[in-house]
C-alpha cells in the first residue's frame, strides 16, 4: 500500500514524463489488439469460408482416404457413424456427402469435373455454395423424391466457369460421367442444370459441380456408403476438442477423423504464416515497449538517488525499495491498459463498422489455399483476446521494470545522499 | 540502561580516491551519554559528516571502533545495522530530506510506518510532533508547499515520531536564514530538555553552537577540542532526571505494534 501510494504520487508528480511513456505504451496497445482484431476476422473469414466450400470443421471419412482420395476408402456404415455421434456437443450440422472425379459432357464440349453428392435439404444450411447469395441463375437443386416427375433426370448445380465453356444455361441438358467403384464400365446419366453459382474460385466454379447424393451413389454403386461426413460445428473454437470426443465415440470403426487444420492442410498454414507476421511486429512492439520502460524507470531511478538515499538512510529497506520502483511501473502498466485498451477497442469498432477493403491490394478476387475470400475485413475481438494482450504488456512493463528496481536496491544511501 | 550512548574508539576513516587517499578522520575517540545535545563543530571538509555517517551505521571505518547502546557495530549483520537505524537512530540532513510525493503528516509517519506501528498510534504521534515541531495546520502541505525551514521542522518532525533513542543530524540549518536555522536549533533543543532526546547535529554555524550544552570541534579530521558550555546543565550527564519521565508520559502507547508489511 504505501509502495503504491509512493509510486501513483511519483506517477502524477512526473505527469509529463509519465503521460509520454504510457501513451507510447498505449500507442504500442492499441495497435496490437487492432492487428489482433483484424487479423482474427480475416481468420475467421477463411476458416468459415474453408469449413463452408470445403469439407466442414470436422471430417469424417474411410480409413486412408485423405491420402488416397479413391472409392477404396469408404464410410460403409453412415447411419451408426450419425447415430454414435449424435449428441456431441458443439455441433451444428452433420452433411453427407459423395465425392469422385468425373466427366462432363453438353454436345462436343466436355470438362472434368469434381463431382459432389449431397443431400440437398442439408447443404444450404451448411455450404456457401448452395447459399443463394452465391447464385448467379436458376434454383439449387432437389431431392431426388422431391422430383415432380421420375422420369426426369436428376438436378445438377453447376459453376458460372463451367457453365460458359460447356454453353449452357438453367434447364439445359448435361451428360455425366463416372467410374464406378470396383473398376467397371463408366457409368453416364443425364441432368438438368438446375442452378449456376458464382464463388469467385476459378477452382470451384470451373470445376466443381453438385447431384443429389443417392444418384450419385447409384452411379458409383457403392450402396448407402459415403465418401466423408462433413461436420459443422457451432463455434470453430471446439474444433480440436470436439474432433478428439468424436474420434472417442468412433473409436473400432476403420475411419479417421480429421479438424479442419489437417483436412485442409494448406489454409491452416496460410493462417500459421499470416500469424507468424504478426507476432513479428508484436515482437518489435514488445521491444519498443520494453525499451521505453526501461529508460523511463532507469531515467527515475538515477533521479531520484538523493531520494531514494534518504529513505534508505533512515530505514527503507531494499526489497520495499524494490516495490516502489515496481509499483510505479504497475501505475504506469495499468494506466497505459487502459489507455491502450481504449484505443484498441475504438480501432477495433471502426474496422468493424466500415471494414477494410482488401481489393485494393489484393486485384479481383482474393483467393487463399483456394479459397475465396470476401473483399472486406472486419475486426473480430473477444474479451478473452484483450485481456490476454493486455496482460502480456502490462507484464512486459513490469518485467521491463525488474532491472531498475534492482538498481534501487543496490544504491549506498552515503554516495547516493553525495548525488545531488 | 547504559548512561553512554554512542562510543567512538579511535576511528580512523580514509577515502581513497585513485591514488590519493583522503584521511578524513584521524583517530577519533568520543563518548555521548544519553540525554546529551552536542554539536559537532568545524569547518567545511573536517571530517563531521563523515563521523555521523559512521556513528549512524550508514558506513564503516577504516580502523577503530563505534558502539551504539553498547553494540558494537562492526559485529553486526547489514539487516541488524538496517534495523538499528530504522528503530534507534533518527536522521536529519543538510536538505532535501523529504519523500516530496508525501504530505508533511506523511513524511513525518513513514518511518512508523516502517516500524509497524499501528494507525491509531501514527496518528496520535504524528500529529503531537509537528505540533512540537511548531507545524500544526500544516499537515497536508506537500514538501514544495513549505519553506525550507519548515521542510527542516517536517525531518526533525520524522526523526524524533519513531522514538529513536540518538538524533543524528548533519548541517540542518546550512540552507536556512539565519533566523530560521536559530529557531529550528531551538525546537531541538526543546525536545532535548523536554523529552531526553539525545542530539548529535554537525554544524559550523554559530547560532547552532551557541545552543549547544556541548560542543565538539574538528579540525582535520581530530577532534581538537570538546567543551560544556552557556553554564547550562548538561542534561545528559544526569539521565534520572525529570526530563525522562515526562518523556515516558509523552510518548505514551505501546512500542510493539504489528509487524509492518508494506503495502
Ligand atoms: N566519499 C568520499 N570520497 C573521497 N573523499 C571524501 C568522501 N567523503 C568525504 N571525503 C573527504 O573527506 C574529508 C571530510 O569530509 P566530510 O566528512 O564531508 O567533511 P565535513 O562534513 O566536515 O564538511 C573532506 O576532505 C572530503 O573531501
Ligand atoms: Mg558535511
Amino acid at each position: 500500500m504505501l509502495a503504491l501510494r509512493i509510486a501513483w504520487r511519483s506517477f502524477l508528480r512526473h505527469r509529463r514524463r509519465s503521460l509520454i511513456t504510457a501513451s507510447a505504451v498505449s500507442f504500442g496497445l492499441g495497435l496490437m489488439l487492432a492487428s489482433v482484431g483484424i487479423a482474427e476476422d480475416s481468420h475467421y473469414r477463411m476458416i468459415d469460408m474453408g469449413v463452408k466450400l470445403g469439407s466442414g470443421h470436422i471430417v469424417v471419412q474411410g480409413k486412408g482416404y485423405q491420402r488416397d482420395q479413391t472409392l477404396d476408402y469408404l464410410v460403409t456404415k453412415p447411419d451408426e457413424v450419425q447415430k454414435r455421434i449424435v449428441g456431441v456437443p458443439g455441433i451444428r450440422q452433420i452433411a453427407p456427402r459423395v465425392r469422385a472425379s468425373g466427366l462432363i459432357r453438353s454436345g462436343d464440349t466436355s470438362s472434368a469435373v469434381l463431382v459432389s453428392g449431397v443431400d440437398p435439404t442439408i447443404e444450404p444450411l451448411v455450404s456457401s455454395i448452395a447459399d443463394p447469395k452465391k447464385r448467379k441463375k436458376g434454383d439449387y437443386i432437389r431431392p431426388l423424391a422431391e422430383m415432380p416427375n421420375r422420369n426426369w433426370p436428376a438436378d445438377i448445380y453447376i459453376g458460372s466457369e463451367l457453365a460458359n465453356t460447356l454453353h449452357v444455361g438453367v434447364g439445359d441438358k448435361v451428360v455425366l460421367t463416372v467410374s464406378p467403384k470396383g473398376g467397371g464400365r463408366p457409368e453416364s446419366a443425364a441432368f438438368m442444370v438446375r442452378g449456376i453459382f458464382r464463388t469467385g474460385s476459378d477452382e470451384l466454379d470451373a470445376m466443381y459441380v453438385e447431384i443429389p447424393i443417392d444418384e450419385a451413389q447409384r452411379l458409383l454403386k457403392i450402396g448407402t456408403s459415403l465418401t466423408q461426413l462433413a461436420i459443422i460445428l457451432e463455434d470453430n473454437v471446439t474444433t480440436l476438442q470436439t474432433t478428439a470426443e468424436i474420434k472417442r465415440r468412433l473409436a473400432g470403426m476403420t475411419l479417421e477423423t480429421l479438424p479442419w487444420q489437417e483436412s485442409m492442410k494448406e489454409l491452416y498454414d496460410t493462417i500459421v504464416i499470416d500469424d507468424g507476421g504478426n507476432y513479428v511486429m508484436f515482437a518489435i512492439i514488445f521491444a519498443i515497449v520494453a525499451i521505453g520502460i526501461f529508460n523511463t524507470m532507469l531515467m527515475s531511478v538515477i533521479e531520484r538517488t538523493r531520494e531514494f538515499g534518504v529513505m534508505m538512510a533512515i530505514g527503507t529497506n531494499k526489497f520495499l525499495m524494490f516495490r516502489i520502483v515496481l509499483a510505479e511501473a504497475f501505475v504506469l502498466a495499468l494506466f497505459a491498459a487502459a489507455i491502450g485498451v481504449t484505443l484498441g477497442l475504438g480501432l477495433h469498432y471502426w474496422v468493424s463498422s466500415v471494414g477494410i477493403d482488401i481489393a485494393k491490394w489484393a486485384g479481383e478476387d482474393y483467393q487463399v489455399a483456394g479459397v475465396v475470400f470476401d473483399m472486406k475485413i472486419y475486426s473480430r475481438l473477444t474479451a478473452y483476446i484483450v485481456a490476454k494482450w493486455s496482460v502480456v504488456v502490462g507484464g512486459l512493463v513490469l518485467v521491463s521494470a525488474i532491472y531498475p528496481a534492482y538498481r534501487a536496491t543496490r544504491l549506498q544511501p552515503v554516495e547516493a545522499m553525495r548525488h545531488v | 540502561m547504559s548512561d553512554v550512548i554512542v562510543h567512538v574508539k579511535n576511528v580512523q576513516k580514509t577515502y581513497k580516491q585513485g591514488s590519493i587517499e583522503v584521511h578524513a578522520l584521524r583517530g577519533v575517540t568520543l563518548e555521548l551519554a544519553r540525554g546529551e545535545f552536542a554539536v559537532l563543530a568545524g569547518s567545511s571538509g573536517s571530517g563531521k559528516t563523515t563521523l555521523l555517517n559512521l556513528v549512524g551505521a550508514l558506513d564503516v571505518p577504516t580502523t577503530g571502533e563505534i558502539d551504539v547502546e553498547g553494540r558494537m557495530l562492526s559485529s553486526m549483520t547489514g539487516k541488524d545495522l538496517a534495523e538499528l537505524r530504522l528503530r534507534r537512530l533518527g536522521f536529519v540532513f543538510q536538505a532535501y530530506n523529504l519523500i516530496p510525493v508525501l504530505s508533511a503528516y506523511e513524511n513525518a509517519e513513514y518511518v512508523m510506518l516502517l516500524q509497524g506501528e499501528p494507525a491509531e498510534k501514527r496518528r496520535e504521534k504524528v500529529m503531537k510532533v509537528l505540533e512540537s515541531v511548531g507545524l500544526k495546520g500544516m499537515e497536508n502541505r506537500r514538501p514544495t508547499e513549505l519553506s525550507g525551514g519548515q521542510q527542516q521542522r517536517v525531518a526533525v518532525a520524522r526523526a524524533i515520531a519513531s522514538e529513536p533513542a540518538l538524533v543524528l543530524a548533519d548541517e540542518p540549518t546550512a540552507n536556512l536564514d539565519s533566523k530560521t536555522g536559530s529557531d529550528l536549533v531551538a525546537t531541538m533543543r526543546k525536545l532535548n530538555e523536554e523529552h531526553g532526546i539525545t542530539f548529535l547535529i554537525s554544524s559550523h554555524d554559530p547560532k547552532v553552537i551557541r545552543h549547544a550544552a556541548r560542543v565538539i570541534r574538528l579540525e582535520d579530521g581530530a577532534i581538537v577540542s570538546d567543551e560544556r558550555q552557556n553554564g547550562k546543565p548538561a542534561v545528559g550527564y544526569n539521565p534520572v532526571d525529570a526530563a525522562t519521565e515526562d518523556s515516558e508520559a509523552w510518548r505514551g502507547g505501546n512500542a510493539d505494534g504489528e509487524d509492518y508489511d508494506g503495502d
